[in-house]
This record gives structure tokens, sequence and C-alpha cells, in this order.
């Protein structure tokens, strides 16, 4: 039988269907967007086609295309170049939608697509391309649009504050590692013959060999990856805080002291495989927690420089680029259209519109005149400006938010994650233990009293606990990564996984963060003319009515006017005059009759603001433009509330717009607030976080403060760099369904610790009683030991945190 | 089985080795990036 299935149609680059409506009759090669496109193009006529034969081999999954087709004039201020001793200049920029090895492919074939590259090493897992390039036949930012064109965007990644420690110490680690499983599989080898002689018999000499070597060994595996441990329990003692790698210390030092006690005097237990084997896992659990937090700080590096370091200086004629230090008060700086604010000041000349939600977190655009001011950051979005500086460099209002950020986090405490606290009170409680048992002992059998006491601590060595929170906290973190949840490490996990207060901010969190197409009164027939005249225009409003409206052609509106807000346009033989009622007036359309104007001011009502739309001289039309609410929020918040977390919103907006999100998403009106500025979001975050566990959700740097005065700071994808920095988590690309998720994965990875936390005092307690009643023999401790490391292997593996929800 | 008196220090000397490789190829930078070189084999050289 010959049943016709809907055929799917691929997109020629990505393979992922295309949806309906970009099905292209005319051509054989389709595409799921414009980026896609864009970078087929771009492949096909660098010769590149076996970029495709690479994908079809390698069978990974296929992604879109993430070009955004910026110019990336700025990157190559921003970006940190190094000039090597040949000439050649060399940086690290980071990507995204890099995903599979064909994508390594193209990307290393940089030097023959883009004249001047020299070379091109690609990093997969840190998302990073390392570029070389001779600067006098190229520069940085037209290699950029090369990589944009192929499907990548491009970010100048900084090795930010603590990349190169973090870099050195996971290398030390590695190292320790090294040595410590070395050591330990050489010391298992001589124990195989120890233990077997126990059964079978061995000859004093050899038996005496295998110990020395044994001994050797271990004192090697202390003094060298082992002393990681005792320089974090001298760190402990001196700043009494009670840490794991106390417990940790006493044991291996009482184990080491007495095996090296009762090898030179020739009998008794001598603990080194268990030692070193302790010492070798610990290691390796460290290492892998290292590992996965690093990810996080990978992810962060995938956002913009907040402002431009450099600013073209207009003195007399000429104009010359001045790094922003060097820029001085009263300067008058040029800033073109497209352009981000490099100072603070105010416009000397020209009218534009400025998009200001780096300072705000308002996406609606502000227009601006001669004589109002600006800040460091803004995006100048339409016309030229020249602005009077104020200041610049570590003076803007910028930079001094970003001071504050950077207190914040220096103020906050570091959280004694549970497994330090239960060291502390632990290592007491074996100390006790141990100094009563000594005295009883003495009194019971004097010559077995100090065997006795040793035994006890090493085989209470807290191997389990020391093992449990990294392995726990590294799988939940890998598992988060996977859905995009980055987060920064293991106590911000220990932080969430209680109930609070969870504070969102309003634009572009809660709410898309640019302007959308919320409601279309009046004439349907129109929609598709306006869409078209809109489409030509670059304006956040008229994208959004473009986009909003959905043009079915692409044939060209004749624009015959436009100005600051509105446009003039002739579409099919029809005058469309489209924009505010100002601009309306002034071109000569007659005010709105009683019900246009009922819809115009429901639309004011709304807080939106309306867009008016003429046929001739007459208004036909209104298009109310808003942020419009993300359509996850409201499930979300629901969620949210019945795990037990009380929702608020805290926003830059005016309480009317925050009042009516509030009440779209299901937040009470007495937690929603408006009208706050960076400092006092900061100032209320700070108050609530001295009642108790709050979480911070934002994401421009008018959120920064507060993300760092949050018990826990959670940076939504688009963020700007700031914001990323300062917070603990980072939502890269996911929405907010996964606030819930994280949430509750974060409840799951502590349970699993503190269900192995109580494993593990539970099996000490047992072996503390055997040792203190003297039964603990050298085979049965050997056993015991890594037993319990096992069971705790198996524990944190059974943790099913972050899986998708059934 | 008096061998193993000689057997051993070489096997120790053997894993001491092994263990200044490893840890040259650490600071080489070798375990930096574990998933790029792997996928860099398959692509031939002349393309």
């Amino acid at each position: 039988m010959n049943t016709e299935a809907p055929i799917e149609i691929q997109c020629s680059h990505c393979g992922l269907a295309v949806p309906k409506g970009l099905v292209r009759d005319d051509r054989e090669e389709q595409f799921c967007c414009g980026a896609c496109s864009m970078a087929y193009d771009m492949i096909r006529s660098c010769g590149m086609e076996g970029y495709y034969d690479v994908a079809q081999i390698t069978g990974a999954a296929r992604e879109r295309a993430s070009g955004k087709g910026k110019r990336y004039d700025d990157l190559d201020a921003a970006a940190q170049i190094e000039i090597r001793d040949n000439g050649h200049a060399s940086t690290q920029l980071t990507l995204k939608g890099m995903h599979c090895a064909a994508c390594v492919w193209l990307l290393e074939r940089l030097p023959r697509m883009c004249e001047g590259v020299v070379e091109a090493r690609v990093s997969m897992p840190r998302a990073r391309v390392t570029l070389v390039w001779d600067p006098d036949a190229t520069d940085l930012a037209s290699i950029a649009r090369t990589i944009d064109a192929l499907g990548y965007e491009c970010f100048a990644y900084y090795a930010g504050i603590g990349t190169a420690h973090r870099k050195k110490e996971r290398d030390r680690y590695l190292v320790r590692i090294g040595v410590a499983g070395a050591i330990a599989g050489n010391i298992m080898l001589a124990s195989v013959a120890l233990y077997a002689g126990e059964f079978v018999g061995i000859e004093p000499v050899y038996e005496q060999l295998f110990r020395w070597v044994s001994m050797g060994l271990t004192i090697v595996m202390l003094a060298w990856p082992g002393a990681t441990f005792f320089r974090g329990a001298i760190a402990a003692i001196r700043t009494r805080t009670p840490h794991i790698d106390l417990p940790i210390s006493v044991g291996l030092l009482a184990g080491g002291l007495v095996g090296t006690w009762n090898t030179v005097a020739g009998s008794g237990e001598i603990y080194f495989d268990s030692l070193s084997a302790l010492t070798f896992f610990l290691l390796i659990g460290r290492w892998l927690q290292a590992q996965q937090q690093e990810r996080a700080f990978d992810a962060v590096a995938m956002t913009d420089a907040l402002s431009p370091r450099k600013a073209r200086v207009l003195r007399g004629d000429e104009s010359y680029e001045l790094p922003v230090e060097e820029v001085r008060r009263d300067d008058i700086v040029e800033v073109r259209a497209g352009e981000t604010v490099p100072v603070d000041g105010e416009i000397a000349t020209g009218d534009s519109d400025l998009d200001r939600s780096v300072m705000t977190g308002e996406s609606m655009p502000v227009s601006v005149h001669a004589g109002d001011g600006v800040c460091a950051g803004d995006v100048n979005l339409t016309a030229r400006l020249t602005v009077r500086v104020l200041s610049a460099g570590r003076e803007t209002r910028l930079s001094q938010l970003m001071e504050r950020v950077e207190e914040a986090m220096d103020r906050r405490a570091p959280i004694q994650v549970l497994a330090n606290k239960v060291a502390g009170v632990f290592v007491m409680t074996v100390l006790a233990l141990a100094a009563l048992t000594f005295t009883v002992w003495m009194a019971i059998d004097a010559s077995r009293a100090v065997g006795v006491t040793i035994a006890l601590l090493v085989i209470t060595c807290p191997c389990a606990l020391g093992l449990a929170t990294p392995l726990t906290v590294a799988t939940g973190l890998g598992r988060a990564a996977r859905r995009g949840v980055f987060i920064k490490g293991g106590d911000v996990l220990e932080r969430m996984a209680t109930r609070g207060e969870i504070v969102f901010d309003k634009t572009g969190t809660l709410t898309e963060g640019r302007c959308t197409l919320t409601s279309w009164h009046g004439d349907d027939s129109l929609r598709e003319p306006v869409a078209r005249a809109e489409a030509q225009c670059d304006h956040p409003v008229a994208r959004a009515l473009s986009e909003g409206l959905d043009p079915t052609s692409d044939a060209p509106a004749e624009i015959t006017h436009t100005a600051g807000r509105g446009v003039v346009a002739l579409v099919d033989g029809m005058l469309l005059t489209i924009g505010s009622e100002r601009f309306l007036r002034e071109q000569g359309v007659a005010p709105p009759d009683r019900a246009m104007r009922a819809v115009i001011d429901d639309v004011m009502a709304r807080a939106e603001s309306p867009v008016l739309v003429a046929r001739g001289d007459r208004i036909v039309a209104v298009a109310s433009i808003g942020d419009a609410v993300r359509p996850e929020a409201v499930a979300m918040i629901e969620r949210v509330r019945a795990m037990g977390w009380t929702p608020r919103v805290l926003s830059g907006d005016v309480q009317g717009v925050v009042d009516q999100v509030a009440r779209r998403v299901g937040i009470d009106a007495g937690h929603a607030v408006g009208g706050a500025d960076p400092e006092q979001k900061a100032m209320t975050l700070r108050r609530l976080a001295q009642r108790g566990t709050v979480v911070m959700v934002g994401d421009g740097v008018n959120d920064a403060a507060a993300l760092a005065e949050a018990s826990v700071g959670v940076a939504v994808s688009g963020g700007a760099e700031a914001s990323l920095t300062a917070a603990d988590v980072f939502l890269a690309g996911a929405g907010l369904e996964e606030i819930p998720v994280m949430l509750s994965g974060a409840r799951g990875v502590t349970r699993t610790i503190k269900r192995t936390v109580a494993f593990s005092v539970t099996y000490n307690t047992i072996c503390a009683t055997l040792a203190i009643a003297g039964l603990i023999n050298p085979l049965l401790a050997a056993v015991l030991m890594p037993a319990s490391s096992l069971m705790v292997l198996t524990l944190a593996r059974t943790n099913r945190s972050f899986r998708p929800c059934p | 089985m008096s061998v193993i008196f000689i057997a051993l220090p070489v096997t120790l000397a053997l894993a001491a080795f092994f263990v200044v490789c490893f840890i040259w190829s650490a600071r080489k930078g070798q375990f930096e990036d574990l998933e790029t070189p792997a996928m860099r084999v398959l692509f031939d050289e002349d393309d």
C-alpha cells in the first residue's frame, strides 16, 4: 500500500524541520531561519561544503545556526589581543552554537576562508576558538563577521578574575591525582602479597620488604598529594571554622604515624593501603566538582562587554579613538547610531532614541534631545549624537554600580556547607572519644591503649563524608548544566534547598524584555501593509510591529517620510501614516474619533504604548506595543509557590505596569514593588536577606547589585556580563520553567548529601564502637574503609535530581 | 623468590617514570581539552 505521509522539509543547513511558512517553492535549498540560510551561503561560497559531509559522518545532533549578523565593530577594542613576536595578533573568542565535530572542522579551516587568519584552534568543551591573524591583513571585527556568518555568534573572551588561578589549581589537582593513583596502585600490589601472606604464610623477610616499601610510598603520598588535606586542616584551625579536611587529616596522620611506628617495630597493623586509596578517591571527588563548577564560569563568558572601552572624541575637526580612561570632562564624544554610549554626559547635539535597559532594565526606547543626560551603557538606536562628557572611565554611574557589585560579593559571608558543619562536630566527638578510650584502656590493659585509640582515629576517618558531597554535587551540577542551568558551586545548591522568598525582576525576566505587539484594534486587512512599511524601519517598535503582524510578502513599501516616532509610507497605492498620536497630528491627520479615543485610553491604562495607523487622514487602527509576559511565567510562579516559596516582583518600571504584570502572573499585589532604581533594589535585597533565604532572579546590569546581595542570585539568559558575574546561577538559553526544576533539583541534591552524611555518621558510629571495644583487626579495617566509600559512590549516583520531570 | 629484591625497585622506577610523564603532560595542558582532538582525527588532512 502506498500511503503518502506528509514529508517534513529539512533545513539545508541544520537538518531541522523548516516551518511551513518559510518553505520556498522557487529554490531547492530550504532554511529554517535566516541564520541558517546565511551560514549555508557562506559555507558554499567559501568552498567548504565538506562541512555537511563531516556532519553526516559524525551523525551529531543538529543545531540551528546562531549567527546574529552583528557588526562586531567594538570587538577589536573589547578583546584581549596579544601581539606575538612575529607580529601576529592572537586572542580567544567564545562562540555560541558550536555543537559537533563538523563545527570544529569548519572553524579550523578559517585560514582558508578569511584572508589574514593564520590559525584557528577550537576547544569544544570551553566553546572557545583561539585565533591567530596578521593585523596588517585583517582585523578581528571582520574575522568575527565571517564566523558569525558561518552561524556562530562571537563574544570577546575575558580571562576574568580568578580564571588563571582556578586553572592552576585544577592542574595541580590533576598532578596530585596522578601521583596518588600511582602510589595507591603500587601499595595495593604490595598489600595483595601481605594479605595473601596473612592466610597462607609469608617469609618474614618478604613481609618486611613489602611493609617498608608501602611505608615509603605512603610517606610520599602524605607529603605530596595528601598535603592538600593538611593545608586545609591548618587553615580551618587558623580561621576557627570547621572543615572536612580536619577530621580527614586526623585520620591520615594517625594512620600514617602508627603505620610507620609498626613498620619500624616490625609488627602490628600498617593501614597504608586504606590511607592511599582514601587519598586517591577524595582527590578525584574534589577534582570532579571543580570541573563541573568550571562549566558555569565558561557559560558566563558568552556575554557582551558592558560599555565600550574606547570613545571617539571630537577635538576641533579631528576625531580620535581614545581609551575611555583618557577621556576628560567636557570632551565631546561622538556616538553613532547602533553604538553604545561610552561615557556619562549630556547630549550636545542630535535627537535620537536610546535603549537604556542597562541602567533601568526597561526595554522601551526613550527619545532624547540636546541637553538630556546619558549614561555609559545606553545604546544609541536611531541617529548620531554628540555627547559632552561629565564623567568617564571609573567615574561613570555604571562603573560605580559595578564596584558596588564587587563590594557586595566580597561582603557575602561564605556559607558553611553541611559536610563542613558535620565535620566540626565530628572531629570534636572523635577526639573526645579517643581521649576517653585511651583512659579507659589504660585502666584495663595499658599495653593495648595506644593501639586501640589509633585504630579508632583511623577507622573513623570520614572518607564517606569527604567523598559524598563533592560527588553528589558534581553529578547534580553536571545534570543541571545539560539542561542549560549553570550553577557556580555546591554551596549554592544547599542555600537554595530551603524555602523562603524569591524575587523576580520584571522586564526581561517575567516579561520578554523587548517590545512586542500585544493587541491590534481595527481593520485586519491593514495588518499586512503596516507590517511591510515597518519592516523597513530599524527601531524596536517598528520591529515589534513587523514581527507581530507577520508579513507574508517581501514586496517593499515606499517610504515617503520618516521621523523620530513615525513613518509615512505608500503601500499598494495606499497612503499610511503610522506612529505616535503626536506624529500623526504633525502630519495633519484628524484627531481620533470617540471609539478610537477609548481604545487609545485603554491601551494607555494598561501602561502600553499605542501606535496609531491612519489611512489618508483618518485613524483606522491602533496597535498596542508593550512588553509581553513570558508564556511560561504563570505556571512557573504557581509551581514555585507550591514548593513553599513566596514570589515577589521588584522592578524599575512604574508601579502601574508592575502591578499589571504581577496580577497577570499571579503574584500578590502587596509583593509587587515598582520604581526601584539599581541602588534601591540592592537595599531591598539586603533587607530581605537578613530575614531569611532570598533568591533573586534578574537579567540586567541594574539587577547586578541586587543579585550579589541575595542569598542566591539567578541570572536569566540574555543578561549582561555584570549580572552574570554577580549571579550564582546562570540560566543559559533556558526558560523560566527551569526555575522550579532548579529549586527542586537543589533540594534533591541536598537530600542526597544529607542521606550520605547520615550513612557516614551511622557507619562511623558502628566502627567506633568496634574500635573502642578493641575488635578491629587489620583485615576488617581494610574491608570496612573502602566499603563505605563504595556505598557513598552508589548513593551519589542514585541521586536523580535535575532529571527531566516525569 | 629473591628476584623480588630486583624486580620491586624496577617496577617502582617504572612507575616513577610514568608518573613523571603524566605530570609533564598535565603541565603541558594535554588534559585541557579531551573532546576536540578526538574529533580532529575524523578529518582528512588534505581536503
